[in-house]
């Protein structure tokens, strides 16, 4: 008796079924997820089959479904217990099923479900079922099951296909389909499924053979030219099959089969045919395209010159007219598709002498959809789809021409060349920027989409520009001079942005400059210069300062041109949307054209006075206009004459630095951002001001120098300058609400001196100690600063004997931040620990000799404030934590400690006494080394950090073996690593003999990369019982 | 055994090693069967490669020294030296070396 008192499951599921589509359930998930519920487990349980046929016989869709879905799940829950004769029974039931519902006309869902049952039986490991579609079609033929041997003995071509009707065609042709995709998708499979592969394979012919015999078919019949015919679904149905049998072609096993290219060739060319009719156009050049993409061997030369004679007049040719005179859309774009698969199908062979009529006439359609109405992306999809063919030709024809291949002398050059400036000419009206009316309606998407194919558009100029030359940048500039002439903006600014694109071709080698000099040089230019404030549309302002920018070289050798134009960017800046733009544009041709623009310094100081009040003054432009203004002040020729200038600007951002701190205690936010920008302008100050001819720091030198010798700056006339750099900073760090940019922007200010041994931004090296001992523990930005402090080491490394103090400074900093973690896990802070650690590797190699001589401890802070208790010396809280990192979970601190412990293998003493230290710290912590790494091998860590983690051991066994072995013996005894065998019991995972072995493989590989790496993967994943690995 | 039709080298991907280490600890902590894993990585490589074909639309420009190139196996190998890199946004990213390995799109028996 089964549940809820049906006696019989067949009943119990009809009656579930019924309930599922009953409309009265339909709005009650909560039954619905019940019957579904308790359907699942009939169709698992062992009436399954019963249920599955019984369901099969009824007379509703509904129930007939359910039926085949069911036959498919048990097939899938209990496919292992079931042996051939089961199977070929199985096969009989559903195939005299099949036939049945076909035959009374069943609808094309129940079809299709169940001929996905049957792939299910297909792809049983021991199905013996091969030829599936024939036997299917036989079938089909005979009105109910006939066997393999049985069917053989008919002809499928001749004798079985000819006696199908429509309907079960089209119910075959659902079969091969999805025979076909099962075979694509088996490919996917991670089991072995090569002999289920190769008897889907072996369907291929029979495939391709059913396709063809259906086109062939429907060639002739007057019923598919009515929309909506059975006969049209039924070419559909066959076009999609001979795309998934082409993909069950090409992934064949067996070698090149050529009568089975031939089919699959015929079947392309049958469907060729199909875009003249109409019902069945588009379809079929759907999937003529994709085949064009992926199956190019699909297609023969009497198959491209019968699409070339479609292309070039026919129905499709009167679609795609259509679409580039906004008649027709999205419906036709398929036939966009077509045209443009075949240009990149036959690539430059469409200009290779002698060119044929039809491909000039399919040469002009691809050139008229430019002209097709709208913009480009939004309104027009075709136009990007065609300029993607033409980028793909300009690419590849400069090497072609430049080869002398027999393919090259062949070309038709003036043709070419023709075509590739008619697609300039026909591209500019697609250029034009939308109006901001037209832009209202417009979502952030269509505006990206819009840039990106300006963007691509200007990628076909770069690409075209070889073969055109400076004659591409003539239309452009003829057009630029007009239309600026005329004031018509729109037109201006698209020539522009040509022109800017283009400056990657022309700038340097100053190839264009007769053509730049008739725009710049012009009158109109010079009234734009002058009356500024002139009426140029926001867009094409944008668009002229950033072609300013990108024409530095052009206006080196041009540079009377400058004031001019520094004048338009300096008012650009108070407009929102120029004034990143403007910004860039200033930096650009201020470094650049720094030594003729020292006599304008005063005047773009007094414009920088009024933009500095603006709003559009901000941490994005204003920065990048001082170090502009800094890079000419570096070019003074005086000293004095720097400082005099330096001083109005730094005594300003002072003043600012002051109102920044009131406003603390009131706008915390606004100060916050407001001490990041004033901070940032400091630091690009720093970096306008570095000479171009920067000395090299020679980290080797031998000489020792002063870390901070006198100079103008520090103890001549321009130390107001730098004690005004100093309190400005200190206003805005100590006792300031600081935030991950402040930190950044004041380190790239220390950072800024770094380079140069004497200068403004050279600073007392006590000022970086300080800022960075001012930060307390788990600040955001400690990367950061800890990185400011390697390279503050760094720059000293020549003379580190005179910063010696700074240096133990700043360890012992980084030692009490370490103390604090070990002492307090719940302080740990990964990113500190993280950038620490970084900072310790990375003195090592200069500073290794300060961080083991000095046995100094760090006091424990306690709240009574006695400091009596103190710490172990401070090299050991830092070996100790870097251990400690190791063994930690985060990836970042395993990463930077396993660095720390290879820079500390590979370290060499200069004296023999340096050595004896190194040699005495190593002796001490390999032991705890080894057996935190074999803690973590032993399956704790995770799979990612098994690289990072081996480095260390790699280095450690290489370098150190006498002590590395006895640690790593030790490390391996006390292990015991379990997991839980087949019965659920507990067990040692290594045996001594195991662990032995372990150790003198990886002795035996003596560091070696990739033999370690293996040994230790191995490793960790038998610890975690798993006896896989994802890859290699 | 079937050719992968879908590279692994996204697997090694931070997102990739990512997901590896995740499926490691659900099949640790017997949450999930190996088979699944496995599956689940087999997808990955699918979707990424799909989304980085069809998704991305971020572009760099790059310039440089072409110091070596190799193809083998249908894998060119290019060897770059001070190489420039122009992001969308024009920020400038400089490399004293830069390796690019490029493996073909195209499944076997495509194209």
């Amino acid at each position: 008796m089964s549940r809820q008192g049906y006696a019989d499951p067949a009943y119990e599921a009809h009656t579930l079924v019924t309930s599922l589509y009953d409309p009265a359930n339909q709005r009650v998930p909560a039954r619905i997820n019940e019957i579904q519920k308790r359907l699942q487990q009939l169709q698992k349980g062992e009436d399954a089959w019963e249920i599955a046929d019984s369901l099969l016989r009824e007379r509703s869709a509904h129930h007939r479904f359910m039926g085949a879905l069911t036959f498919t799940v048990k097939l899938n829950v209990s496919g292992g217990d079931i042996e051939e004769p089961m199977i070929l029974q199985i096969l009989e039931r559903l195939v005299n099923h099949f036939v049945a519902i076909v035959n009374e006309g069943e609808q094309a869902m129940v079809i299709r479900k169940l001929a996905s049952s049957l792939t299910t039986i297909f792809r049983h490991p021991k199905s013996p079922w091969t030829k599936a579609i024939w036997n299917l079609a036989a079938s089909l033929a005979n009105g109910g099951f006939v066997s393999e041997e049985q069917t053989q003995t008919v002809n499928f071509v001749d004798g079985v296909l000819p006696a199908l009707n429509t309907q079960q065609a089209l119910a075959l042709s659902f079969f091969s389909v999805a025979l076909a995709e099962d075979g694509l998708r088996l490919e996917v499979e991670p089991q072995d499924v090569k002999p289920i592969l190769e008897r889907c394979q072996a369907n291929i012919e029979d495939g391709f053979l059913l396709v063809q015999y259906i086109i062939q078919q429907i060639s002739h019949s007057q019923a598919a030219l009515r929309e909506g015919s059975p006969e049209v679904a039924l070419a559909e149905e066959a076009m999609s099959s001979w795309k998934a049998w082409l993909g069950v072609y090409a992934s064949r096993y067996t070698s090149s089969d050529e009568s089975l290219r031939g089919h699959a060739i015929s079947c392309g060319q049958d469907i060729i045919k199909m875009l003249r009719t109409p019902t069945l156009s588009e379809n079929a050049a759907s999937t003529l395209t994709i085949a064009f993409e992926n199956r190019r061997w699909s297609f023969d030369d009497n198959s491209i010159e019968a699409l070339s004679q479609i292309l070039s007049d026919s129905i499709v040719t009167r679609h795609i007219v259509a679409v580039t005179q906004g008649e027709e859309g999205s419906e036709s774009l398929a036939f966009i598709d077509l045209l443009v698969a075949y240009l990149s199908f036959m690539h430059l062979d469409l200009f290779t002498d002698p060119v044929k009529p039809q491909n000039i006439q399919i040469l002009s359609i691809a050139q008229s959809i430019f002209k097709t109405p709208g913009y480009a992306s939004i309104d027009d999809s075709a136009t990007p789809r065609v300029l993607e063919y033409w980028n793909e030709i300009a690419e590849c024809i400069t090497d072609e021409v430049s080869s002398d291949s027999e393919k090259s002398e062949k070309l038709k050059g003036e043709l070419l060349k023709g075509q590739l400036a008619e697609v300039v000419l026909g591209l500019f009206q697609k250029l034009l920027y939308p109006a901001p009316e037209d832009m209202e309606d417009w979502g952030d998407d269509e505006r990206s989409e819009f840039h990106a194919f300006r963007y691509e558009a200007c990628d076909y100029l770069l690409a075209a520009y070889p073969i055109l030359g400076v004659e591409l940048v003539s239309v452009f500039q003829e057009s630029a001079t007009t239309h600026l002439g005329n004031q018509d903006w729109r037109g201006f600014e698209a020539a522009m942005f040509c022109i800017a694109q283009l400056s990657e071709a022309v700038d340097e080698n100053g190839h264009a400059d007769q053509c730049l000099d008739a725009i710049f040089g012009s009158e109109a230019f010079t009234q734009l210069c002058t009356y500024s404030h002139a009426n140029i549309s926001l867009k094409a302002r944008q668009t002229l300062v950033d072609t300013f920018g990108k024409y530095q070289s052009y206006f080196e050798r041009h540079n009377s041109l400058l004031p001019g134009v520094l004048n338009i960017l300096f008012q650009s800046l108070s407009y929102e949307p120029c004034a990143h733009a403007a910004s860039r544009s200033i930096l650009t041709l201020s470094k650049s054209c720094a030594r003729v623009l020292t006599v304008e310094l005063p005047v773009f100081l007094d414009q920088f006075d009024q933009f500095r009040t603006k709003p559009t003054a901000t941490v994005s432009t204003m920065p990048k206009v001082l170090e502009g203004i800094a890079a000419i002040i570096q070019r003074l020729p005086a000293d004095e004459e720097k400082a005099q200038t330096l001083e109005r600007i730094f005594g300003f951002f002072v003043q600012e630095a002051k109102r920044a701190r009131e406003e603390a205690s009131s706008a915390y936010e606004a100060a916050r951002e407001h001490g990041h920008l004033i901070l940032g302008c400091i630091a690009s100050i720093g970096k306008g001001l570095r000479t171009e001819s920067d000395e090299v720091i020679n980290l080797d030198a031998a000489e020792e120098q002063n870390p901070y010798p006198p100079s103008f700056w520090n103890a001549g006339p321009g130390s107001g300058v730098q004690q005004l750099i100093m309190e400005a900073m200190r206003l805005l760090i100590v006792d300031f609400p600081v935030d991950s940019g402040i930190i950044e922007s004041a380190c790239d200010i220390l950072k800024a001196g770094y380079t140069e041994s004497s200068g403004l931004f050279v600073f007392p090296p006590s000022l970086t100690v300080d800022f960075i001992k001012n930060f307390p523990l788990g600040i955001s930005g400690t990367d950061v600063i800890m990185a400011t402090a390697s390279s503050f080491l760094a720059s000293h490394a020549s003379h580190s004997a005179h910063i010696r103090d700074e240096a133990i400074s700043l360890i012992v900093h980084v030692a009490q931040l370490f103390a604090s973690m070990l002492e307090n896990p719940d302080l740990y802070d990964p990113e500190t620990a993280n950038a620490g650690i970084d900072f310790l590797a990375r003195l090592l190699p200069k500073y290794y000799h300060i961080l083991f001589s000095f046995s100094l401890s760090t006091p424990v802070p306690s709240s009574n404030g006695d400091t009596s208790v103190q710490r172990p010396p401070v090299f050991i809280i830092l070996l100790n934590f870097t251990i400690h990192a190791l063994s930690r979970p985060e990836p970042l601190t395993i990463r930077s400690g396993s660095n720390f412990w290879v820079t500390l293998m590979d370290l060499r003493g200069r004296t023999p006494e340096e050595t004896a230290d190194i040699e005495r710290v190593l002796e001490q912590f390999i032991p705890p080394l080894c057996q935190t790494l074999i803690r973590q091998f032993a399956g704790r860590c995770s799979r990612s950090d098994l690289p990072s983690l081996t480095d260390a051991l790699r280095r450690t066994i290489f370098n150190k073996m006498r002590q590395a072995r006895p640690s790593l013996e030790a490390a391996l005894e006390t292990l015991d690593a379990q997991v839980i065998d087949a019965n659920g019991n507990l067990v040692p995972v290594f045996s001594p003999q195991d662990k032995s072995r372990f150790l003198e493989t990886l002795m035996v590989a003596r560091g070696a990369r990739s033999q370690t790496l293996e040994l230790v993967r191995s490793f960790w994943l038998k610890c975690r019982n798993m006896s896989f690995d994802y890859t290699q | 055994m079937s050719s992968p039709s879908y590279y692994e080298l996204y697997r090694g991907s931070s997102l990739g090693l990512a997901l590896t280490d995740t499926l490691d600890d659900l099949i640790n902590d017997g949450r999930i069967e190996p088979q699944l894993a496995m599956k689940i990585l087999s997808t990955f490589d699918r979707v990424v490669t799909e989304v980085l074909a069809e998704k991305v639309r971020a572009r760099l420009t790059f310039k440089g020294h072409l110091d070596t190139y190799r193809f083998c196996d249908e894998v060119w190998t290019f060897l770059i030296k001070d190489v420039t890199f122009k992001l969308d946004n024009q920020t400038q990213v400089t490399a004293d070396k830069v390796k690019i390995v490029s493996c073909n799109s195209k499944r076997p028996g495509e194209a």
